[in-house]
C-alpha cells in the first residue's frame, strides 16, 4: 500500500476513533437518578491534561528546534516543563480557591472591575490567537505532506478541519477523546524514534540512544558524531551554545510564566473535583508529558544527523560525496512538492550541496570545492520530526502515524484554544460589555463567528509565518507573561493592588512585548515591514523577541506597583479575599454564621 | 373631663407654636376627635421593641402598628418599621429577635416618626402598658419636634385592671402581661413576637376586653382615655 | 427576617394553614392578609344574620355554629374553617345564620373581595364553586377509577326498630350524629328516615313525636348490593333523587351510602383530600385517605389541567401527609427539643410532582443536638419516614431521607455540606447538590431553611468552578435528538421503544433553569417561578425564557397525555412516548421543543467551556 493510501486510512482510523468516543459517550443511556457518574481516574485526568497541553509546537516543532538550534533549544524544554510546574504549584491552587476558572474572569472580580477584567480577555485573545497561528502552522506542514500539496493548501484543509471539529463540539470536553489523541500522539512519536535510535545506536531507548555510541562500530559518541558531521560542513557544533546567556534564562523566564496566561490549560486543573486529585493529575501529566519531552532531544539529534548523513554521502569535498540530486530519495521529492524543501543547483554539478555558507571561513573552503553556495535554500524546521521516519526509511504504517499524531497534538490544543476565545468573545465581551440581554441563540453564534473569525487570522498568519510553530508559540507565551502574569501574582500575593495599577500594568506588559516582537517581526507580522532585521546584533541586550516576555512582565510589575502607589487601595472586602485565599482549602473553618 | 379639656388646649398651643405641617395636623385633628364607642372612634394600636427599659438611655428599634375602624383591625394598615437607632441592641434582642444587622436596614428614628404621627392623625392611641411606650415616644418627639407630644391613650392594661376592680376580681402581679391575658380571652397565641403582632395583639385584646366589659351595649371608651 | 414592612406576615402564617388558601403562593396570601379585618365575638353573639352572607369568614380562634332560618343547628365549624360561602348540608346547600359558640376572634373578608379572590384564583374558585354538575360530568369521564360501594362504606349502619318513638329515634340520631337511620322489623330492613324525613313528616305536619318512627319512614327503600359499582349507585341516585341509599349484604343491611359519599370518592377536589388529611387522628386514618391519592391523580391527569397546577396540587396533597404525620408523631413523642425545619428536596421542593413518588426530606435542626435530642429526632424521622412509606410515597433509594443521620443535622452541619459539595464537586457531590439545591421547608421553623438557603446560594453564586461541575452534569441529559436531528427512541424496560420524556426532556430543563438559579441566587425551587425570576433580575434573556416554558409546557403536556391513555387503558404510566403515538404535528412541535433545549444547552456548554 502507498504510503498516501495509508497515511489516509491512519489518519481516518484515529478521526473515527474520536468521533466513536463521542458519539459513545453521549448516546449511552441515562444514568440512574442517585447513582453518580464513576469520575475520572487521576492518571486517565493526567493523560488527557498531557494531551492538552502539548501541541503541535511540542510535537512537530520541538525536535525540529532542537535538531537546528541544538543545545540552545533545550530552553523550550525547560520552559514549558518549569511553566507547567509552576502552574500546578503556584496558580491552580489560589484560582481554584477562589472559584473562578477563568483568568479574566479571576481579574475582573480581583480588581473590581469591568475594564480590567476586559483588558484581561484583549490579552488572552491575542495570546490565544497567536498559539492558534502556531498550531495552524503545525496542521499545514503535516497536511501538506501528506495529502502532497503545497504548504498553504494544507493550511487551508488544516483549517476546515479544525473548524469543523471545534465547532461540533461534543469532542473536546470528553476526558476519553482526549486520552486516546495522547495515546496516537504519544505512540506517533515514541515508535519512529526508537526504531531510528535502534538503527543508529542499538539502544532501544531514544533517551538512552542520545548519550550512547555509534552502533557503526566506529565506536564514537553519538553526539559526537553529530558535532563531527555538522562543523565539517562549517554549522556551528551542535552542543554549542550560541545565544547569550541572559537571553536563555530570559526565553526560559518567558515560557514558564506565560504559561499561567493560556486559557486552555489552567481549565484542566479546575476539571478535577478534589484538589488532591488535581495534584495527582498534574504529576501523571507531568510524566505523560516527560515521555514526549525526554524524547525530544533524541529525536532531534538524529533527525539532524540522518539529514545530514543523507545529502552528504560521503567525505567532505570528494567529488561523490554529494547526493545525485536526481537520485533523490521520494521523502524529498514530497517535501519539495509542499515548498518547504527547496533545492537550487547553484554549481550546476546535479549534486546537492548542503553547507553553512554564512560561515565565512568555511564558505572560502567550499568554493575550493567547487560548491557556489547553499544548496538548500529551504530546510523547514517543522518538516524534520514528519520526515524523520522517511529519512530513516522506517515502513509506512509509522510514516503515517506520525500524521495521525501531529494531528491528534494540533487539534486537541486547538480546539481548546478556540473554545476559550469564543467564550471570551461571546460571553465576556458581547453578553458582558455590548449586550447583556443577547439571546443564546444569538451568543452561539457569536461564538461560532468568533471561532471562525480566530481559525481566519490564525491560518492566514500560519501562512506568512514569523517563525517556527514553537516559535510562534513561545511568543504568544511572551505576551502571555507580558501582560496576565504579573497581573494574576499581584492579585493573590499583593492585597494592595488595586484596579488602575493592574490595568496599567497589563497594559504595559502586552503593548511593550508587541511591539519589540512587530519590530523585529514585521507589524502584524506582515512580511517587510519589520523595523529592524531580526539578528542577535540588533536585539536589545541580545534578548530575541520569544523571549521578551519576561522583560514584559517586569515592566509590568513595575508599573503596576508604582501607580498602584499612588492610587487608592482596593476596597476593603477585596483584601479580605485575598488574605483569604492564601488560606489552602480545608485550612480554613468550617463556615457557621 | 377636665383632663380631656386641658388636653385639647395643649394640643391647639402646641399646634399654634410650632407650624410643621404634618404635626399641626396630628394636633389639631387630635384635639377635635369625638371618643365614643369602639364602633365609632378610630384607633391605632402601637407597640415598640426597645433596647432595654429605660426611656433617657435606651433607644426604639421598632414600631409596629395597625388601624382600628367600627370595631375591626384593618389589616391593611399594618405597620412595622424597623429603626435604626445607632446603638447596638446588646442583649435586648433575646426579647426581640432583632439583631444590630437587622436594624441597620431601618430607617431614621426622624422618618419613623414622621410615618407613625401621620398614621395616627384621628385616632386615640391604644397600647398595652402605655406609660413605658409613651415615655419612649415623648422623648423621641423632644429631640425630633421639640416638644414632648400630648397623646390620648387607651390602655388595655388599665382597662382590665379597672375591669377587675369593679367585679373585685383578684389581680396578680402576672395576670396582666399581654399574653396571659389574651389567653384568658381565648385569643390566639402568637409564635413570632415583633411591634407588629403585638400591636395587632393589643387590638384583639381591646375589642374583647370592650366586648365583656359591656356584652349587651357598646362600652364608652372616655372614661378610660389617659392623657399623657 | 422582620424587615420593614407593610403587610400581615402573622397573618400569612396562619393562613397557609386554611384550606384552600394553603394553594395560594405567599405573594398571593400577602395580598389576601392585606384585605382582612379581624373582630371579637362573645359567646352567644350572632355574628351575620343577613342574607347573602356578608363575605368569608375564617375562625381564627374559637367555634361557631351554623344554624338554619328556623334556629336549627346546622354544622359546626373551629379555628381554622371557614363559613359564609355556600356550604352543603347533607348535600344540600341551604341558607344559615352565623353565631359565637366559644369567644372567637374572626377573620372577615368582604364579599366583593371573597369574588374577587375566587376569579383570580382558579384553584380557590373551583373550591368554593357551587356547580356539583360540573364535577360530576367530569367524575363520570374516569371509568377506570370505578370502585365498588363496599369501598365507600365508613361505619356500621345506625339502625332503629320500627316500633321506636319518633323522638327517640331523633335522639339516637343527634347522637350518633348521623342524618339519617334505618328502620328494621325483626332484623330486616323495612325503611329509612333521614333528616329530611323529620321535618316534613314531623315537624312541618306537627305530628306527635311519640308515635312510632315506623310511620314515618321511607317503606322498603331502594338499595345497593355491596359488590354493585359507584357508578351504578350514582345512577339510581340520580334518576330517583335520592341522598342516601342503604348497602347490603344479601339482607343483612351493612351500612349506607350518601350522595356525598360518592361525590367525595369520585370527584373529589384535592383541597377536600388536604383537609382530611389535616383532620385525620391516626396513621390508619391517613392510610385510609391515601387510598383515594391514586383515582384522585389519575382524575387530575385526565382532566388536563394545567401542568403547573398539577404539579402544585399534588405537591399540596404530599405536604399535607408530611405535615399531618410530623404533628401527629409530634403529639406522640412530646414537644421537639429544640426548634427545627422539615424540608424536602427535589420535586416536592419544586412543587413539580404529576405523581406519587420516593420520599426526599431532611431536617434541620437549630443546633447541634446532644444525645437525648437526637433520640427524638431520630424517633420523629422514623415515623414520619414509616409513616410517609406506608403511605405509598416509599423510601427513597438513594437515602435522602431525614432517616439517614447524614440529612438529620443541624444548621452548621447542613452548611457545612454544602461546602463540602461545593468545595470538592465530585460526582456524588454534584449528584447530591442537583437534589439538595430544590430545597423548600414544608414545617417547623422556616428561617433556619430561608438562612441555609441564603448560604448556599450565596456559595454557589460565587463559586464558577462548582458551577461548572453542575454545567457537565446538565449536559449528560441530552434531548432524544441523534444526528441529523432524527429522534432517538429508548427501551422503557418492557420492550417497548419510546421517547424518554422524562430523562431528555424535562429533567434537561429543570437543570437548565436550576443552573440559572445558581448563577443569579435565587431562593425559589419552582421551575417556572425560577424562569420569571431569572427574567427579571436580566439574567435570562426574554425569548430565551419563554422558550424553555413553552417547552416545558409542551413536554409535559404530551407526557401526560400519554399517562392519561396508559391509565385508561389500565395500564401503569410510564414517561416513554412511542413516537407513533404522536401527531405528525405534535412530532414536529416536540421536535422544536427538544432543539431548544438543545440550544439552551449549547450555551450553557459555551458560558463553562465543557463544548
Amino acid at each position: 500500500m502507498d504510503l498516501k493510501t495509508m497515511t489516509f486510512l491512519v489518519v481516518g482510523a484515529t478521526f473515527a476513533l474520536y468521533v466513536g468516543i463521542a458519539i459513545w459517550a453521549r448516546a449511552s443511556t441515562t444514568k440512574e437518578f442517585y447513582v453518580a457518574g464513576a469520575g475520572v481516574h487521576p492518571i486517565a485526568n493526567g493523560m488527557a491534561t498531557a494531551a492538552d497541553w502539548m501541541s503541535a509546537a511540542s510535537f512537530i516543532s520541538m525536535a525540529g528546534l532542537i535538531a537546528f538550534l541544538g543545545y540552545d533549544a533545550s530552553v523550550y524544554l525547560m520552559g514549558w516543563t518549569g511553566g507547567y510546574v509552576l502552574l500546578a504549584l503556584l496558580l491552580a491552587p489560589y484560582l481554584r480557591k477562589f472559584g473562578k476558572f477563568t483568568v479574566s474572569e479571576f481579574i475582573g472580580e480581583r480588581y473590581y472591575s469591568k475594564a480590567a477584567r476586559m483588558v484581561a480577555v484583549l490579552c488572552l485573545i491575542v495570546a490565544s490567537i497567536t498559539y492558534v497561528i502556531g498550531q495552524m502552522k503545525g496542521v499545514g506542514v503535516a497536511f501538506g505532506r501528506f495529502l502532497e500539496v503545497d504548504f498553504h493548501t494544507g493550511v487551508a484543509v488544516g483549517m476546515a478541519i479544525v473548524f469543523i471539529y471545534a465547532v461540533m463540539g461534543g469532542m473536546k470536553g470528553i476526558t476519553y477523546t482526549q486520552i486516546a489523541q495522547y495515546c496516537v500522539l504519544i505512540f506517533a512519536y515514541t515508535v519512529p524514534a526508537v526504531f531510528i535510535t535502534l538503527h543508529l545506536t542499538g539502544v532501544p531507548v531514544p533517551q538512552i540512544g542520545l548519550g550512547s555510541t555509534m552502533a557503526d562500530g566506529s565506536g564514537v559518541a553519538l553526539l559526537d558524531k553529530l558535532d563531527m558531521v555538522v562543523t565539517d560542513l562549517g554549522f556551528v557544533a551542535f552542543t554549542a551554545q550560541k545565544w547569550s546567556t541572559l537571553n536563555m534564562v530570559l526565553l526560559t523566564l518567558s515560557l514558564m510564566i506565560g504559561t499561567a496566561g493560556l486559557p486552555h490549560v489552567i481549565m484542566r486543573f479546575f476539571t478535577v473535583p478534589k484538589v488532591a486529585d488535581a495534584r495527582t493529575s498534574a504529576g501523571w501529566a507531568l510524566v505523560f508529558i516527560a515521555i514526549l519531552y525526554t524524547t525530544a532531544p533524541a529525536v532531534g539529534a538524529m533527525a539532524r544527523l540522518n539529514l545530514m548523513n543523507t545529502i552528504q554521502t560521503g567525505e567532505v569535498g570528494s567529488v561523490d560525496g554529494n547526493m545525485v540530486y536526481a537520485d533523490r530519495p521520494d521523502w524529498f521529492r514530497n517535501w519539495e512538492t509542499t515548498g518547504l524543501l527547496k533545492f537550487e543547483d547553484k554549481n550546476g554539478d546535479g549534486r546537492v550541496q548542503y553547507y553553512n555558507d554564512k560561515n565565512e571561513a568555511f564558505a572560502v573552503k567550499a568554493a575550493g570545492f567547487g560548491w557556489k553556495g547553499n544548496e538548500m535554500v529551504k530546510v523547514d524546521r517543522d518538516i524534520m520530526v514528519l520526515a524523520n521516519p522517511e529519512i530513516a526509511n522506517l515502513p509506512n504504517w509509522v510514516i503515517a502515524l506520525v500524521a495521525a499524531g501531529g494531528l491528534a497534538a494540533a487539534l486537541s490544543t486547538a480546539a481548546g484554544l478556540l473554545l476559550a476565545i469564543a467564550t471570551a468573545v461571546s460571553h465576556d465581551v458581547i453578553k458582558g460589555m455590548i449586550s447583556p440581554d443577547i439571546s443564546e441563540k444569538k451568543e452561539l453564534l457569536a461564538s461560532r463567528l468568533s471561532m471562525a473569525g480566530a481559525i481566519l487570522v490564525a491560518g492566514y498568519l500560519g501562512m506568512n509565518p514569523p517563525g517556527f510553530a514553537a516559535q510562534v508559540v513561545a511568543l504568544a507565551f511572551g505576551l502571555a507573561a507580558s501582560s496576565i502574569f504579573p497581573a494574576l501574582m499581584m492579585g493573590i500575593f499583593n492585597k494592595n493592588m488595586d484596579n488602575i495599577g493592574a490595568i496599567a500594568g497589563m497594559l504595559t506588559g502586552l503593548f511593550s512585548t508587541l511591539l519589540y516582537i512587530f519590530w523585529f517581526k514585521g507589524w502584524f507580522f506582515i512580511p517587510g515591514t519589520a523595523m529592524a532585521a531580526n539578528t542577535p546584533d540588533n536585539w536589545f541586550m541580545g534578548i530575541s523577541p520569544e523571549a521578551f516576555g519576561a522583560v514584559g512582565a517586569m515592566l509590568n510589575f513595575a508599573v503596576a506597583y508604582l501607580v498602584s502607589k499612588v492610587t487608592p487601595p482596593p476596597p476593603e472586602h477585596i483584601q479580605h479575599l485575598v488574605e483569604e485565599i492564601r488560606v489552602p482549602i480545608g485550612a480554613g473553618k468550617a463556615q457557621d454564621h | 373631663m377636665l383632663d380631656h379639656w386641658r388636653y385639647q388646649k395643649r394640643c391647639q398651643t402646641i399646634a399654634q407654636r410650632f407650624r410643621q405641617a404634618g404635626l399641626a395636623d396630628y394636633l389639631t385633628e387630635s384635639a377635635a376627635l369625638e371618643v365614643d364607642t369602639i364602633a365609632n372612634t378610630p384607633l391605632i394600636a402601637v407597640d415598640l421593641e426597645m433596647t432595654g427599659l429605660d426611656a433617657r438611655e435606651n433607644q426604639i428599634v421598632a414600631i409596629g402598628w395597625t388601624h382600628v375602624d367600627g370595631g375591626r383591625i384593618r389589616f391593611a394598615a399594618n405597620q412595622h418599621l424597623l429603626i435604626n437607632a445607632g446603638q447596638t441592641v446588646g442583649y435586648s434582642a433575646a426579647i426581640h429577635e432583632l439583631l444590630d444587622s437587622d436594624v441597620a436596614h431601618g430607617v431614621a428614628l426622624e422618618e419613623g416618626l414622621a410615618t407613625l404621627f401621620e398614621a395616627a392623625r384621628g385616632r386615640v392611641w391604644l397600647f398595652h402598658h402605655a406609660s413605658l411606650d409613651v415615655g419612649f415616644l415623648q422623648r423621641a418627639s423632644i429631640s425630633w419636634a421639640g416638644f414632648a407630644m400630648p397623646f390620648m391613650v387607651l390602655d388595655t392594661l388599665q382597662m382590665e385592671l379597672s375591669l377587675r376592680q369593679q367585679r373585685d376580681l383578684p389581680v396578680q402581679h402576672d395576670d396582666l402581661r399581654l399574653n396571659k391575658l389574651r389567653a384568658h380571652y381565648n385569643l390566639p397565641a402568637y409564635t413570632a413576637h415583633n411591634a407588629l403582632t403585638d400591636a395587632s395583639s393589643t387590638a384583639e385584646l381591646l375589642l374583647a376586653i370592650a366586648e365583656k366589659m359591656e356584652p349587651a351595649t357598646a362600652l364608652k371608651l372616655k372614661p378610660y382615655l389617659t392623657y399623657f | 427576617m422582620p424587615t420593614n414592612y407593610h403587610d400581615a406576615s402573622h397573618a400569612t402564617e396562619f393562613l397557609h394553614t386554611v384550606i384552600p388558601f394553603n394553594a395560594l403562593l405567599t405573594d398571593e396570601l400577602n395580598s389576601l392578609a392585606y384585605k382582612l379585618e379581624a373582630a371579637y365575638y362573645p359567646q352567644g353573639k350572632v355574628i351575620f344574620s343577613s342574607r347573602p352572607a356578608p363575605g368569608l369568614g375564617i375562625i381564627r380562634k374559637g367555634a361557631v355554629r351554623m344554624l338554619d332560618d328556623k334556629q336549627k343547628f346546622l354544622d359546626k365549624r373551629s379555628e381554622g374553617e371557614l363559613f359564609g360561602h355556600a356550604i352543603y348540608f347533607h348535600g344540600e346547600m341551604k341558607d344559615y345564620v352565623v353565631e359565637a359558640e366559644e369567644d372567637c376572634l374572626i377573620w372577615h373578608l368582604s364579599a366583593e373581595d371573597f369574588v374577587e379572590l375566587c376569579n383570580a384564583n382558579v384553584l380557590v374558585g373551583e373550591y368554593f364553586s357551587s356547580r356539583l354538575k360540573t364535577r360530576l360530568s367530569a367524575a363520570t369521564q374516569v371509568k377506570h377509577s370505578v370502585t365498588q360501594v363496599r369501598d365507600l362504606l365508613k361505619r356500621a349502619p345506625v339502625m332503629v326498630d320500627a316500633d321506636m318513638s319518633i323522638h327517640d329515634a331523633a335522639s339516637r340520631m343527634s347522637a350518633e350524629n348521623v342524618s339519617s337511620v334505618l328502620v328494621v322489623k325483626n332484623q330486616q330492613l323495612c325503611g329509612i328516615v333521614t333528616d329530611k324525613d323529620l321535618r316534613h313528616r314531623v315537624l312541618a305536619t306537627g305530628l306527635d313525636p311519640s308515635g312510632a318512627i315506623g310511620n314515618v319512614m321511607t317503606a322498603n327503600p331502594k338499595h345497593m348490593a355491596v359488590d354493585a359499582s359507584v357508578d351504578e349507585a350514582l345512577l339510581l341516585m340520580m334518576r330517583e333523587n335520592y341522598h342516601h341509599l342503604p348497602v347490603m349484604d344479601d339482607d343483612k343491611p351493612l351500612g349506607l351510602v350518601t350522595a356525598g359519599d360518592i361525590l367525595r370518592a369520585q370527584s373529589e377536589h384535592p383541597l377536600r383530600l388536604v383537609r382530611d388529611i389535616y383532620k385525620s387522628k391516626s396513621i390508619n386514618g391517613l392510610l385510609e385517605l391515601s387510598q383515594r391519592l391514586t383515582p384522585l391523580f389519575e382524575r387530575m391527569v385526565t382532566l388536563g389541567r394545567d401542568v403547573e397546577q398539577i404539579g402544585r396540587m399534588v405537591t399540596l396533597i404530599t405536604d399535607a401527609f408530611t405535615v399531618r404525620l410530623l404533628q401527629l408523631s409530634e403529639q406522640h413523642l412530646g414537644e421537639p427539643p429544640i426548634a427545627y425545619a422539615w424540608v424536602v428536596f427535589g420535586s416536592q421542593a419544586r412543587e413539580e410532582q404529576t405523581a406519587r413518588t420516593d420520599q426526599d426530606n431532611g431536617l434541620v435542626l437549630e443546633r447541634d443536638a446532644d444525645g437525648e435530642e437526637a433520640d427524638y429526632f431520630a424517633r420523629l424521622s422514623e415515623l414520619v419516614c414509616d409513616g410517609l412509606d406506608q403511605l405509598g410515597y416509599v423510601y427513597c433509594p438513594g437515602e435522602v431521607m431525614a432517616l439517614n443521620v447524614k440529612w438529620r443535622v443541624s444548621l452548621g452541619g447542613w452548611k457545612q455540606h454544602f461546602d463540602g459539595w461545593i468545595n470538592e464537586p465530585k460526582p456524588k457531590s454534584v449528584m447530591y447538590s442537583s437534589i439538595f439545591f430544590d430545597i423548600r421547608c414544608v414545617f417547623g421553623k422556616s428561617r433556619l431553611v430561608e438562612d441555609l438557603q441564603a448560604y448556599a446560594s450565596k456559595r454557589a453564586r460565587e463559586n464558577r468552578i462548582f458551577r461548572r461541575f453542575m454545567a457537565e452534569n446538565v449536559l449528560t441529559h441530552r434531548p432524544p435528538l441523534g444526528f441529523f436531528r432524527r429522534f432517538v427512541q429508548e427501551d422503557d424496560g418492557s420492550h417497548s421503544e419510546g421517547l424518554n420524556l422524562k430523562h431528555r426532556g424535562i429533567v434537561p430543563i429543570t437543570d437548565l433553569v436550576r443552573m440559572r438559579a445558581l448563577e443569579t441566587g435565587i431562593h425559589e425551587a419552582n421551575t417556572f417561578r425560577r424562569i420569571e425570576l431569572a427574567t427579571e433580575k436580566g439574567a435570562m434573556n426574554e425569548d430565551d425564557a419563554s422558550s424553555l416554558r413553552d417547552a416545558l409546557i409542551l413536554i409535559n403536556r404530551i407526557r401526560l397525555e400519554h399517562q392519561s391513555k396508559q391509565m385508561v387503558a389500565g395500564r401503569k404510566p410510564t414517561n416513554f412516548v412511542p413516537i407513533e403515538e404522536l401527531s405528525p404535528l405534535l412530532r414536529r412541535n416536540l421536535k422544536a421543543a427538544f432543539m431548544l433545549v438543545e440550544n439552551a444547552q449549547q450555551a450553557l456548554a459555551l458560558r463553562y467551556q465543557v463544548l
